[in-house]
């Protein structure tokens, strides 16, 4: 265990020094302030548009730091050559994935930390403050993080960086539209049997973004301005993502174990 | 530098046991893409030979049936020129790599194995590490990860570097190192966990004359501590001077193992005279003979071939009043057994 905490710390050490991921930071934190000028100009209650543009502007830059993340870090280890120091110390290679893993698993909690701050602070400037559902909500975002993340690792695991980035995000846009595809499959609107079985089969196959998306009224299953927003859901969702990464995780170790690193 | 108070005389395994046994080891890297002769015919069904010759896929064999043994205690050094296939043996031997057929052990177990690993310390070829880390803490996460005792850590870690002369740059982070530096610093992680094995895949390159002598010295001392070493080098005169074995490895074949002297023949193979103040007289008679002769300076150099009696020329030469610095007849050396080996088809 001692092994897989000094990779995983040695990772937060490593991404914490990388400028990429502070520019990510800027972005979004100018993203969650441009709210306010938003909630301004708008008809609706302010404070309703600060949360659902901050939430959307944590959640999308959560995702492509975790893309981010996910597709340059193992590969980083490989290119630089640091696996010849790495693998031959006594460990298995699982635990150095699992290392790096929860290394960015923290990078993310601290990103996710500090946007949501900002975004509290934001709120609190209206008087509005932190309330349990948007703790609720960011729990959601972060385990979709950790989602992405184990799915963006996975696919770089079988290609190169800037193609698994890509797949990664959109399968990111596909998972977020599973709920879609799952009614269309089911609605026999397409009229054609095959097409309703490949989307039925998407639908499971395919991570459920959905399941984590809270920020607006648009969403029909959860938001954070409806009542049905449980920590039983939330619990749910985030057994979902647990799953969903193990999967990932052990698909990833299956490509890393008789791998050459060369 | 080993710890021998906190493994007193952890040396069960006296009997020189066979500490890394290859077996018929063999590595094939294909490069290039996936082979499109295969694919043409699984879709068209039909063996289209035009195709065949041009896209099977490109493969290099780094490593051909390798079979070899070093045992305990033993510095064995693998010697061969660029791209033979050293480090490719090496990484297989530490699990980067896997071998397309036969297998390699260490201390009896086929690797990777993490009980063995942990008695293996390794510096690969032109290492780089994290390049952010501090020289102290960079052997901090070494030993962490080689599961050393803290206790033990804070006192080995100031004494390795002193060992491979870092202390000064104990502060500086690795990014500032040099070439020899990260070598040094690599030697130093290899050591962390005081293994019983030591795998180093050229050790001796990026070092000045001094570094080059530490390094030596820090590998006769393992010797000292019943340790084993494996090594890659092209530096014949530092093989010379450490190797109890050595094997040469051209284009992925082992083609010589065993002690140094049995390898080289004994036979003199040149007689060096070196003259002073040499007449015209001495020179023509070598060139008539078909001697090399090389004046540098007032100094000429002649070289009989073979066992050619030395007598004929240094009466001419004493006759004709030269003066005789030296008569050396030369045996083989092992950059002579190196050449000869890479140069047989
Ligand atoms: N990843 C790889 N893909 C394809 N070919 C490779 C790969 N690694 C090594 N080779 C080839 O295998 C052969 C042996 O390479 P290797 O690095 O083992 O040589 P070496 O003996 O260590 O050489 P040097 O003394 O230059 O370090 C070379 O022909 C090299 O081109
Ligand atoms: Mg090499």
């Amino acid at each position: 265990m001692d092994r897989i905490l000094a990779i995983a710390g040695n990772t937060l050490r490593e991404t914490n020094r990388n400028r990429v991921m502070y520019v990510l930071l800027l972005f979004a934190v100018l993203m969650i302030l441009g709210s306010v000028t938003m909630g301004k100009l708008a008809l609706r209650d302010p404070v309703i548009l600060i949360k659902d543009l901050g939430l959307a502007a944590i959640s999308l830059f959560g995702m492509i730091i975790a893309v981010y993340l996910g597709v340059t870090v193992v590969h980083r280890e490989l290119e630089q050559k640091t696996v010849y120091f790495i693998i031959p110390k006594p460990l298995h290679r699982t635990e150095f994935l699992l290392g790096k893993f929860l290394g960015m698993c923290a990078t993310l909690v601290i990103q996710i930390t500090v946007m949501s701050s900002v975004f509290f602070m934001v709120l609190m400037a209206y008087g509005a403050g932190a309330s349990v559902v948007l703790l609720k909500a960011l729990v959601l975002t972060l385990a979709e993080m950790l989602v992405i993340l184990s799915v963006a690792l996975f696919l770089s695991s079988l290609t190169g960086p800037i193609l698994a980035g890509f797949l990664s995000l959109a399968l990111f846009v596909l998972g977020r539209s599973s709920e879609f595809m799952r009614q269309l499959a089911t609605s026999g609107k397409t009229g054609w049997s095959a097409m309703d079985s490949l989307l039925n089969g998407a639908y499971y196959v395919l991570p459920d973004f959905h399941l984590f998306a809270v920020s607006g009224a648009i969403t029909q299953r959860v938001s954070i301005h409806g009542n049905f927003f449980t920590w039983g859901y939330v619990g749910y969702a985030c057994g979902y993502g647990a799953l969903y990464i193990t999967i990932m995780l052990g698909l990833t170790m299956l490509r890393l174990r008789r791998k050459d690193l060369v | 530098m080993a710890d021998k108070k906190s493994k007193p005389e952890a040396k069960p395994e006296a009997k020189p046991e066979a500490v890394i046994r290859a077996t018929g080891l063999c590595k094939t890297f294909v490069v290039g893409f996936i082979p499109v002769a295969k694919l043409a015919r699984r879709d068209a069904r039909e063996v289209r030979p035009e195709l065949d010759q041009k896209v099977l896929p490109r493969q290099v064999e780094a490593v051909r049936q390798l079979s070899f043994e070093v045992r305990a205690g033993e510095i064995f050094g693998l010697l061969g020129p660029n791209g033979s296939g050293k480090t490719t043996t090496i990484k297989m031997m530490m699990g980067l790599i896997f071998p397309t057929a036969g297998k390699i052990e260490l201390f009896g177990e086929t690797v990777p194995n993490v009980a063995v690993k942990r008695r293996v310390g390794y510096l690969p070829e032109n290492p780089t590490f994290y390049d952010y880390l501090r020289a102290d803490e960079f052997l901090e996460l070494s030993a962490r990860l080689c599961g050393v005792d803290k206790k033990i850590r804070r006192a080995r870690i100031p004494r390795l570097l002193e060992r491979v002369g870092l202390t000064e740059a104990l502060n500086r982070p690795l990014r500032k190192f040099s070439k020899g530096m990260l070598q040094r610093i690599g030697l130093a992680q290899a050591l962390i966990h005081d293994p019983d094995l030591v795998v180093l895949d050229e050790p001796l390159s990026g070092l000045d004359p001094l570094g080059r002598k530490d390094v030596r010295d820090l590998i006769s001392e393992l010797r000292s501590q019943g340790k084993t070493v494996i090594f890659s080098s092209h530096i014949l005169s530092d093989v010379e001077m450490i190797c109890d074995r050595v094997g040469i490895v051209v284009r992925g074949e082992l083609r010589d193992i065993g002690k140094l002297d049995e390898l080289l023949s004994a036979r003199v193979t040149e007689t060096e005279v070196v003259l002073e103040e040499t007449p015209a007289s001495v020179m023509d008679m070598a060139r008539e003979k078909g001697w090399s002769a090389l004046q540098k300076g007032d100094r000429l150099r002649i070289r009989l071939p073979g066992e050619t009696d030395p007598g004929e020329i240094l009466r001419k030469a004493l006759d004709d009043g030269a003066r005789v610095v030296s008569v050396v007849p030369l045996t083989e050396s092992l950059e002579d057994l190196f050449v000869r080996e890479a140069r047989k088809a």
